[in-house]
């Protein structure tokens, strides 16, 4: 038997000093924490009720809405607890090959999605 | 407020919707066995479904940005499966196309693009679909409809080769083997010598000629020895015929001689008999010698107006009148022997119709003791011998309702069922009729025995012995009740299995008699060999009793001989007391015949 410490709350998370975005269950960013924008440039207020999808690679984006609608439908998800290593759009329109780390937490008023991103260094290759 | 909180969504319960029903839709694109990818208009990969990511076996998260072209597999002979100017045009062009993937396993597939036209600009959706099952049929349908078109065109051939076989057959007029005249050639000619009776006095004779035993020729020597023979005898009939007359070969042993022109059949009857002379020459043959013979029938007829068949018809009817003849091997024809012909074709009619429609019966004529109790017998019945009378047995007789005409003579039914071999039939049917009469009943006597004829063609078929034993058990029946009378005249052809046979039958009791005994070429040399209970003496011998001194001797010595074998003597065709009487002083202890009752149901 192994003791599997329990994912860290989305709170710590937004605490944290890794970059760090928070989105609705409609995949609407509703907060970003300093790190996130100290390392892609994005201010909250800038960011805040847009879609995630706007910090991914278009090429990304349909199946991210998609994967996030099938989720809404299922409750199944084959991204969330997994690292993806995508290219995150920075707001100067610059991307960064990050690992994304996305959790999902039910909350009073519906799904809440966070995830961790961990910049790369440049020329790292991107999974999508 | 907390940024944890839920926030307000403005997007309202629509979006949420729209939500569901886009999760549904890709989970169901997602289980489609087709194979989806959307790709923007520079062909870069921004969705795919999971059929697509085997297809390419590769995940989606692999796939998405990428250019769809160096995704695809290759065709069968290592080039891509789409041409660059088809993503290139893809946005704005739709289209299909069908690749081989492989071709052993056949592996094929359909790919065929869309462009989302309501965009701009526009992605394209790309479908690829297996189709590997649906060539494989199309090629097994191709294949099956040539194959069917090689065998239309075959049998046209075949067809168009018969009729040209028909047609150089139809031009041959002599046999190969012989080099006489044929089937064809000889209608030819009696069809001229027919016309030519109108034109001259005399008759015109044709002897059908059919070699006896031509088929042991052929079994034991070969078809080699049996050709050699055949042109032997058209040599021989050749040179023994008058100048006017021909000679043709019907076929297998069948030779036809057309005697030109005679005065009568007793000329006919002279030519076949120098004929038959002739042939009956010994003939040596690779170290064998044989010595042919056959058999003639004759027809003869002054009318040219007469039909070529019926004519041969009729030679052909007295040539089996003639080998069915003990005396002669000439038959000339007349109404006698078609009438004979006719009465053994309407037997062989009945007999058939009679098993098919199990129209027989059993008719049982009584087989009594005729000796003073103090003779000496070795009657079945040991201790209870007495020339009282009294029924120790029945023979069972097969008798045939005929549906039409008058009844059918017992003696002639059983030669042409023997002659047909439908008497394994009728035999099979007379010993289940029998034994069912065997099965224990109140009114029979315990020494009461049936005596059941069979053929030697019943005894020589393999298991006879076995499945008669069989029955007898399933049917409790006591063996030793049953006789089976064997026609010492209808002579064993395969001696060694019906000796078996008959020998397995008394070790469990069943009892043997000879029938028709004295009637024979080889009486005496049968008593030696067969394994037997009893004779039975036939009924020639009991009417020549004190008309023919010789025949009484006769009797009187057969009786003697098999009482010292220890055999039960039976005594046919008993029709008068002093018969009885001269047989009871001769010492036969049995006897059978119209004195003691005929045959009719049993009691």
């Amino acid at each position: 038997m192994t003791d599997q410490a329990p994912p860290p709350s989305l709170e710590a998370l937004q605490n944290g000093d890794r970059p760090f975005v928070l989105a609705d269950q409609n995949g609407v960013v509703v907060a970003i924490n300093r790190a996130f924008h100290q390392t892609y440039g994005w201010t909250e207020d800038v960011l805040k009720g847009q879609p995630l999808s706007v910090i991914l690679p278009e090429s990304f984006r349909m199946s991210h809405q998609l994967g996030f609608s099938r989720f809404q439908a299922t409750e199944i998800s084959t991204m969330l607890a997994h690292p993806l290593r995508l290219k995150t759009i920075c707001q100067d329109g610059s991307e960064i090959v990050s690992d994304h780390f996305i959790v999902a937490e039910k909350q009073q008023g519906g799904w809440m999605f966070g995830a961790t991103l961990t910049p790369l260094p440049p020329g790292t290759p991107a999974d999508a | 407020m907390s940024p944890f909180a839920a926030q307000e969504v403005n997007e309202g319960p629509m979006v949420q919707e729209l939500r569901r029903v886009l999760g549904r839709l890709e989970t169901a694109l997602s289980a489609i066995s087709d194979a989806l990818v959307i790709t923007d208009d520079q062909g870069l990969v921004i969705w795919c479904n999971q059929s697509f990511d085997r297809f390419i076996n590769q995940p989606r998260m692999l796939s998405l940005g990428r250019p769809i072209l160096p995704l695809l597999p290759r065709d069968h002979q290592g080039e891509p499966l789409l041409a660059a100017h088809v993503i290139a045009t893809a946005s704005r062009l739709p289209g299909s196309t069908t690749v081989l993937l492989q071709r052993q396993p056949l592996q094929a597939c359909e790919i065929e693009w869309r462009p989302v036209d309501s965009e701009e600009p526009a992605p394209v959706i790309f479908c690829i679909r297996d189709i590997s099952s649906r060539i494989s049929n199309q090629e097994l349908r191709a294949t099956a409809e040539r194959i069917e078109q090689q065998r239309q065109n075959s049998d046209r051939l075949n067809r168009e080769l018969q009729q040209q076989q028909l047609a150089l057959a139809n031009l041959v007029r002599e046999c190969s083997v012989t080099g006489l005249p044929n089937r064809r050639g000889l209608r030819e000619r009696l069809d001229l010598a027919l016309e030519q009776l109108s034109q001259r006095d005399g008759l015109l004779g044709v002897l059908f000629c059919d070699l006896d035993h031509f088929k042991d020729v052929n079994d034991m020597h070969g078809h080699q020895v049996g050709d050699a023979l055949l042109i032997e005898i058209s040599k021989r009939l050749q040179e023994s015929l008058p100048a006017d007359a021909t000679v043709s070969r019907l076929g297998g042993d069948e030779f036809v001689v057309l005697t030109g022109r005679i005065r009568d059949g007793s000329e006919a009857l002279a030519i076949a008999r120098k004929l038959q002379q002739r042939i009956g020459e010994p003939w040596l043959m690779h170290g064998h010698h044989f010595t042919p013979s056959m058999s003639v029938g004759i027809a003869v007829t002054d009318d040219p107006a007469a039909e070529a068949e019926e004519l041969l018809r009729r030679a052909d009817v007295a040539m089996y009148h003639a080998k069915r003849s003990r005396n002669e091997s000439i038959a000339l024809h007349d109404t006698s022997i078609e009438a004979r012909f006719s009465a053994s074709r309407r037997v062989h009619q009945e007999l058939r119709r009679a098993i098919l429609n199990q129209n027989l019966s059993l008719a049982y004529q009584p087989i009594v003791s005729i000796q003073d109790h103090a003779a000496r017998c070795n009657s079945h019945e040991s201790d209870s011998a007495s020339g009282d009378g009294r029924i120790l047995g029945h023979e069972a007789l097969v008798r045939l309702r005929p549906e039409q005409g008058l009844p059918i003579d017992s003696e002639q039914l059983i030669l042409e069922a023997e002659r047909t071999g439908m008497v394994l039939e009728l035999g099979s049917w007379v010993i289940n009729e029998g034994l069912r009469q065997l099965q224990p009943h109140p009114q029979r006597p315990d020494h009461w025995s049936l005596a059941i004829n069979i053929s030697p063609l019943q005894l020589e078929q393999s298991g006879f012995a076995g499945g008669l034993l069989q029955k007898i058990e399933a049917m409790a029946i006591d063996p030793r009740r049953l006789v089976l009378e064997l026609t010492e005249t209808r002579i064993l052809k395969d001696t060694k299995t019906g000796i078996e046979a008959l020998a397995s039958l008394r070790d469990h009791g069943v009892r043997v008699h000879l029938d028709d005994f004295g009637t024979g070429y080889a009486s005496y040399s049968w008593l030696a060999r067969l394994p037997i209970d009893g004779i039975k003496i036939d009924r020639e011998f009991t009417a020549a009793l004190g008309r023919d001194s010789r025949r009484e001797r006769m009797t009187s010595s057969m009786i003697r001989l098999g009482l010292d074998l220890g055999l039960e003597v039976v005594a046919e065709g008993i029709e008068t007391e002093q018969q009885r009487l001269a047989l009871q002083a001769m010492g036969c202890c049995l006897g059978q015949g119209h004195l003691f009752g005929r045959p009719g149901e049993l009691p």
